[in-house]
């Protein structure tokens, strides 16, 4: 009977939750009534189902996610090798402990700006993106890795389990559930982070570069609609995330 | 086999040992008894080699050491037959699971065993390493007196000629399978018999160890 | 593991080939071989641009005035090739005045007053070079909070006022200009303008009515749109009125009219057809500030045709200078692609 009411209440919440955020935003621009200050729901969804016939919005879309993807992998990468290095060495552990907090207090503004003086508009929004989430993802990284717990870690010193084999048989499978979910919730913020860097780094492609030229053109119902998209995409990311490492662990679990 | 000499080890200001001295004669299995914090596990992982310590030293310790733990620390994401062949190659892994009649368990995941399984797959593995020396940390802890026995006979049918170092709390554990029992106390052996009779051999420890419950006042 | 490399990669070339597909660029002709093309490359404002031509990293590029003069004092190699405004076939409206529909109704005079300064003004600022630096002056004084100032006295002569294009037109006689061009930018970005009603062009002429106790806020962006009311600001003209007159940013010039906040504003025209083209809340009294876009460069250029097989940097991706070169590559059947 509980359980009937909580599969209920699990649809039935968050409709009506998204419904009220609808209901308020309706009424709002109602009451302000200027299209460009604040479009009503309606107008700004029409522009979202528009988008899907726009070749335009495909090129700047998939534009950002490739964007997008190279920062994360790269930052990724550089996030677990320095966790793993720092677990290994004490110096390189005092090295990243030196440069994480520089890093994480970087302005971000200031170092696209800089950037885009020192190589190129597409280039600034990708390292800066990928400067940007790096210390997130260390973090994660470093509790994925001491997650890989100590038992196992004893268990395989003491049977003489070659070092390739640990790491890539048993720590890296161990690590790739959670590291899967940190990903996905990892790369919602990247691709936010991505686009507003597309706007400052004044990136010639990009969504970024379409919600400068709505702005410029006046078009918040559009620019809504862009939003909208992004926010569903981060969301489906996230999903699918979890989709896989539970489809990842549902052999042995 | 295995000598301890004037061993020193300190947990900060706790000194567990301070001059410990124990001699393993091969092929002996050995049973260390003691009160909880006594220092049990500490020196099962000092000769297995992941401890380190402060004083002392270990003379003829094997290379290779086999090690049960109190937990299984199978690898979850793998089989039963991917846990074994870490330690050996497939075929002996093979061999092993048939001898021990665990054949149908091969491609299953530790997580779908039952308790006594997996506990069986965990010394089957550490028998597969093929050490000389194999250190056990309360290797029957809380299984039922049926799986208790039924793992303990299944010990000994592999373990015929190892030498075996044993921590338990358990003195009928300790009588069953030991030929020698230590008791630690506060860091020393407070006693040490040969095991020729299990019977009186249990008696005896249990003597031991109730005289020394403090009476309530 | 593998398979997780394998779906990455997978996704990748995906998105790769989803974000290299499709043209950037104008289609151009069939007949028009690889390397005639225009590679325009953008940048987000003239600090970004102006070093890169400074440098001679970037050898042309397209500049409004006074930033078009001020680059060939940064490098003496650069100068002025072609005149933007020449092969539009004329002048083109660049900045109209707009003020809210209720003052037309209810003080027409100020308008009235107010349009005859901005003539007189129009003639003041190109008399000699002291004129115009007093003119950049006074802009700089009304800058409202937090505006870093574009125009730079020392870089704005008399000659460099007269490149910017300002003078008067009204309403009546820019109609048929002002349709044409915002018929032409929206050819070349469909959402950069609006075609405007007949009822955004407003006539002064019958406009009798006063109101001596009104207060006005006057609007306008930073740049040589402020130019054409220079003098206004710099004699603090009240017209027997309270006028308070504020330069703002380019980027806050349309939420100053979308909000309401100016009674009187100079803006674009293109912004000024996307905000209040259906003259329902303001109407336009007329064009105050005309083309004034010029292509700089080292090389050997005449004609926009010299331009293929070469890279212009624009400044400002989507702005006026931008649109108005690109409809003119298109209307000359030149093709141009973007750099990435």
């Amino acid at each position: 009977m509980k359980n009937k009411a909580n599969k209920i209440l699990n649809i039935a919440v968050p409709l009506v939750t998204f419904f009220c955020i609808f209901a308020l935003w309706a009424a709002a621009a109602a009451i302000t009534d200027e299209e460009i200050i604040l479009p009503r729901p309606s107008s700004a969804l029409k522009e979202f189902f528009a988008l899907f016939a726009d070749k335009k919005f495909y090129r700047a879309y998939f534009t950002t996610l490739l964007r997008s993807l190279i920062a994360f992998v790269v930052s990724f990468a550089l996030a677990f090798a320095a966790a793993a290095g720092a677990r290994k060495s004490r110096n390189a552990a005092r090295v990243i402990g030196t440069l994480l907090p520089l890093v994480r207090a970087l302005p971000t503004v200031a170092v696209v700006l800089l950037l885009v003086l020192w190589t190129s508009s597409r280039t600034a929004a990708v390292v800066v993106t990928m400067l940007v989430v790096l210390p997130t993802l260390y973090t994660n990284a470093e509790s994925a890795l001491s997650a890989a717990d100590k038992e196992t870690a004893e268990m395989c010193r003491i049977y003489h389990i070659p070092v390739k084999t640990r790491v890539f048989k048993i720590y890296l499978p161990q690590i790739l559930p959670p590291a899967v979910v940190a990903a996905g919730a990892g790369f919602s913020l990247n691709l936010k982070l991505m686009v507003a860097a597309e706007v400052i780094a004044a990136t010639a492609e990009g969504m970024g570069t379409l919600l400068n030229l709505d702005k410029i053109y006046f078009e918040s119902a559009h620019m809504l609609a862009l939003v909208l998209v992004i926010v569903l995409t981060g969301i489906l990311v996230e999903s699918a995330a979890k989709g896989i490492a539970k489809a990842m662990v549902k052999k042995y679990a | 086999m295995l000598e301890i000499k004037n061993l020193k080890k300190n947990y900060g200001d706790l000194c567990v040992y301070e001059d410990f001295s124990l001699f393993v004669a091969d092929g002996e299995t050995l049973a260390v008894l003691g009160a909880s914090g006594a220092g049990k596990t500490t020196l099962l992982n000092i000769v297995a080699g992941i401890l380190p310590f402060d004083g002392g030293e270990l003379v003829d310790v094997p290379e290779k050491v086999s090690y049960i733990f109190q937990s299984d620390r199978l690898i979850k994401h793998m089989t039963v037959l991917e846990n074994l062949t870490l330690v050996a190659d497939e075929k002996r892994a093979k061999d092993y699971l048939l001898r021990a009649g665990l054949a149908d368990f091969a491609g299953e995941y530790p997580l779908h065993l039952s308790a006594g399984m997996s506990r069986r797959v965990a010394i089957l593995r550490a028998f597969l390493y093929d050490a000389p020396l194999v250190l056990m940390d309360e290797p029957f802890r809380n299984l039922d007196l049926a799986l208790k026995y039924e793992l303990m006979e299944f010990y000994k049918s592999l373990s015929e000629n190892k030498t075996a170092l044993f921590v338990t709390h358990d003195v009928t554990e300790a009588a069953y399978l030991a030929d020698r029992v230590i008791v630690l106390e506060k860091g020393r052996i407070a006693m040490d018999l040969a095991v020729k009779n299990r019977a009186n051999t249990e008696e005896t420890l249990k003597q031991y160890f109730f005289s020394k419950i403090k009476k309530p006042q | 593991m593998k398979k997780i490399i394998a779906v990455l990669l997978a996704i990748f070339t995906l998105f790769a080939f989803a974000a290299c597909n499709g043209k950037s660029g104008n289609d151009g002709n069939e007949n028009n071989t690889p390397d005639a093309k225009v590679t325009i490359r953008y940048y987000a404002d003239a600090s970004a641009m102006l070093p890169a031509m400074k440098t001679g990293q970037l050898k042309t590029g397209l500049l409004p005035e006074p930033a078009a003069t001020k680059i060939t004092t940064m490098n003496a190699e650069v100068g002025m090739k072609i005149d933007v405004q020449e092969v539009y076939g004329g002048d083109y409206p660049q900045a109209v005045i707009v003020a809210k529909k209720e003052i037309v109704e209810k003080d027409g005079k100020f308008l009235s007053a107010l349009l005859q300064a901005i003539e007189e003004n129009a003639s003041w600022i190109v008399a000699n070079d002291d004129n115009a630096a007093s003119a950049v002056d006074a802009i700089n004084s009304a800058l409202a909070e937090g505006v870093t100032p574009s125009l730079d006295k020392t870089a704005i002569n008399k000659a460099v006022v007269e490149n910017c294009n300002i003078y008067l037109q009204t309403s009546a006689d820019a109609k048929t200009s002002v349709n044409a061009y915002l018929a032409a930018m929206k050819g070349v970005e469909d959402t950069s303008a609006n075609a405007v009603s007949d009822a955004f062009f407003c006539e002064l002429s019958s406009a009798d009515t006063e109101d001596t106790a009104a207060e006005y806020a006057v609007y306008m962006p930073d740049g040589a749109p402020a130019l054409a009311m220079a003098k206004l600001i710099k004699d603090n003209a009240q017209f027997e009125r309270k006028v308070e007159y504020t330069v703002v940013s380019s980027a806050n010039i349309g939420p100053s009219v979308v909000q309401g906040k100016a009674d009187v504003a100079v803006l674009p025209v293109t912004a000024a057809s996307k905000t209040v083209g259906n003259g329902e809340k303001y109407v336009m009294l007329g064009v105050v500030t005309h083309g004034n876009i010029y292509v700089m460069s080292s090389e050997a250029i005449s004609s926009l045709g010299d331009l293929k097989g070469k890279t212009i940097g624009v400044i400002g991706q989507g702005q006026v200078p931008d649109l108005t070169f690109r409809y003119l590559l298109n209307k000359n059947d030149i093709s141009y692609e973007i750099a990435k």
